[in-house]
């Protein structure tokens, strides 16, 4: 759990806004909407890790089964 | 990570939020989820040295079994509340306060162990 993941997902997020706005613009509206699909679930995998080894620490810290 | 740059960081990581959910809102709640667990992840490493003085007193006053209820408890507490406070900022307060409703269940049934015992002992004081 580093700090750069922070950005790293709010660099995701920017760019697949920017690709959103330019695929719309283009008339392009499916793979806009495919495109936000994909970078949600990428950054959906990338959250899943970090939060299922917080959830691990803290089970072990409070002692929680 | 010292309590400066926490707050630091998390102002910035608001400020991120905020950008992102005027494009795109599952976005802005993926940053801050992943903020608050941070944040939470690195306060909870600081905290070891509280839970070992805590096992320490329980030690000395009497077994550890009270000692270490209140500190689950204190866990899923934790744990609830950054759910929730999770659900309830994208909006879905219905969910939180469901996950608030499991969080108390949960910290009943660790501590009705100690709901007995206390019982037992007022009726041992008051058969004196």
């Amino acid at each position: 759990m580093d700090i750069d993941f922070i950005f790293r997902i709010a660099a995701i997020g920017i760019i697949v806004a920017v690709l959103n706005q330019v695929l719309q613009r283009s008339g392009r509206e499916e793979q806009a909407m495919l495109t936000t699909l994909a970078g949600l679930i990428v950054v959906l995998m990338m959250i899943i890790y970090q939060i299922s080894d917080l959830f691990d620490t803290v089970k072990s810290l409070f002692g929680l089964r | 990570m010292d309590l400066y740059s926490l707050l630091g960081l998390s102002v910035a990581g608001a400020a991120l939020a905020t950008l992102l959910r005027q494009y795109k809102p599952e976005f802005a709640m993926a940053v801050s989820l992943v903020l608050g667990a941070f944040i939470f992840m690195s306060v909870i490493i600081n905290m070891t040295p509280v839970f070992d003085t805590l096992k320490e007193l329980g030690e000395r006053v009497s077994d550890n079994r009270y000692v270490s209820a209140v500190i689950k408890c204190l866990g899923v507490c934790y744990l609830t509340s950054l759910a929730s406070d999770i659900c309830r900022d994208t909006g879905q307060t219905a969910i939180a306060s469901k996950v608030e409703l499991a969080g108390k269940v949960s910290i009943l049934l660790l501590s009705l162990p100690l709901f007995n015992e206390l019982i037992s002992i007022i009726l041992d004081l008051v058969n004196l």
